[in-house]
């Protein structure tokens, strides 16, 4: 029974959908009948919404802060302005450069190009690390070998070098272009079981690393996280 | 490399919003999300957004309970959520429904998506209004869905039964100054 001292909490309870179904259809049956009861409801979710939206822009507010903080702006600088001295001419409005902002926008371009060819560099340059094994690795004609690991010359369409990587900074991730570098961080690498396979008509390549199985992107410069397939 | 220790430390903080671990968290990141963004067809503006959407989705993970045991490192759980947000905005991915089914986000998600917009602005001012303790109680309780039982030691409540009467103390008062206000 809803009542002046219940109905703030059963309105939470319905809101949030904890109430059984016959308690649900006491509220929604209260709420067609009393307008009074249908506007609390209203200005309850209206809140519950609000309060969430708020912390949301919020948090938002914040990590923009931070941004700036640590990386500055990435909108172009608005370099354009009209100089005092062509206000009075309406026919011919001519743009300026003030000197200050032309310097300080070169200078943020000349930064974010730096630090966007830093970044964008080939992993192969800028990845250290600990290799932990490196081994000639061959590659089977995909389905060939099912998940048995079964050494056969048959099916072995090419060879690959596998490297296994400790580095600080790559967990579970891979690298693949001609070498296919393994981040993970293992003392044991040899003692596991690595097969590679190659599916010719999706172009696509496969590792099983004991009885876990990954799609591999081979030709990329960037590096991906090793991400197991799902069964 | 990190210790376990130290990431669990950190995964504390960011819960809490801890502005130093968000910092931290941000500087350590934001370069390796920037890099791979930018090598995908993408611009610095779109890494930053990507990145921002990223770690909100983050600490809603961890505040609801998703990343509690550390099978990854943080960096890398960011980053992949981060990569999926920006393979499906390539439209390389199905859309990524980001909050699990059995959370009350996900609840609220569904069912009350469309909400009165002049009556969420009318209760944004109406929240402004009420007292510091009852802002940061709501806020706790609804937004971050802080259980009752870290809402009565945060608060040095009694017990969950004196925490929920408070809570619904409050919510009355921002009911009762709203309908003034209509």
């Amino acid at each position: 029974m809803i009542n002046e001292e219940n109905k703030t909490q059963i309105i939470t309870s319905y809101l949030e959908g904890n109430l059984d179904e016959k308690d649900t259809k006491e509220v929604e049956k209260k709420i067609a009948q009393d307008p009074e009861f249908k506007l609390e409801v209203e200005l309850q979710r209206a809140l519950f919404l609000a309060i969430r939206e708020e912390d949301a822009e919020n948090f938002k507010k914040e990590l923009e802060q931070i941004h700036q903080e640590h990386f500055g702006s990435t909108e172009q600088p608005n370099t354009f302005e009209v100089g005092e001295s062509d206000k009075s001419d309406n026919t011919t409005p001519v743009r300026s450069i003030p000197i200050i902002k032309a310097i300080a926008a070169a200078l943020i371009l000349l930064i974010l190009s730096v630090a966007i060819i830093y970044l964008t560099r080939s992993t192969n340059e800028d990845t250290s690390g600990l290799v932990l094994l490196s081994k000639k690795l061959p590659v089977y004609e995909y389905g060939s070998n099912g998940f048995a690991y079964i050494q056969g010359d048959d099916n072995q369409t090419d060879s690959l070098t596998l490297q296994i990587i400790s580095d600080q900074e790559y967990i579970n991730q891979y690298h693949f272009k001609d070498t296919l570098k393994l981040y993970i961080d293992d003392i044991n690498a040899e003692q596991r079981n690595f097969m590679v396979e190659y599916d010719n008509i999706s172009n696509t390549y496969y590792l099983s690393l004991d009885t876990v199985r990954y799609q591999l992107e081979r030709g990329f410069s960037q590096i991906f996280d090793l991400e197991p397939l799902e069964d | 490399m990190k210790t376990l220790n130290q990431d669990y430390d950190l995964l504390k903080k960011i819960k809490q919003r801890d502005n130093d671990a968000i910092k931290k968290l941000y500087a350590q990141n934001f370069p390796k999300v920037l890099k791979y963004i930018v090598t995908n067809n993408g611009s610095p503006e779109d890494a930053k957004d990507i990145f921002q959407e990223g770690i909100y989705i983050f600490w809603n993970k961890i505040r609801l309970g998703e990343i509690k045991t550390l099978t990854a490192q943080l960096n890398t759980i960011l980053f992949s959520i981060c990569k999926k947000l920006w393979l499906q905005r390539l439209g390389k991915v199905k859309k990524w429904n980001s909050v699990s089914q059995d959370t009350r986000s996900f609840f609220w998600q569904k069912q009350n998506a469309n909400g009165n917009e002049s009556q969420i602005k009318l209760m944004k001012s109406v929240f402004k209004e009420l007292s510091d303790m009852c802002q940061s109680l709501l806020k706790k309780w609804i937004a971050h869905e802080e259980p009752l039982e870290e809402i009565v030691l945060e608060f040095n409540f009694k017990n969950k039964r004196t925490a929920t009467v408070r809570i619904n103390q409050c919510l009355d008062r921002a009911k009762n100054l709203a309908k003034r206000k209509l």
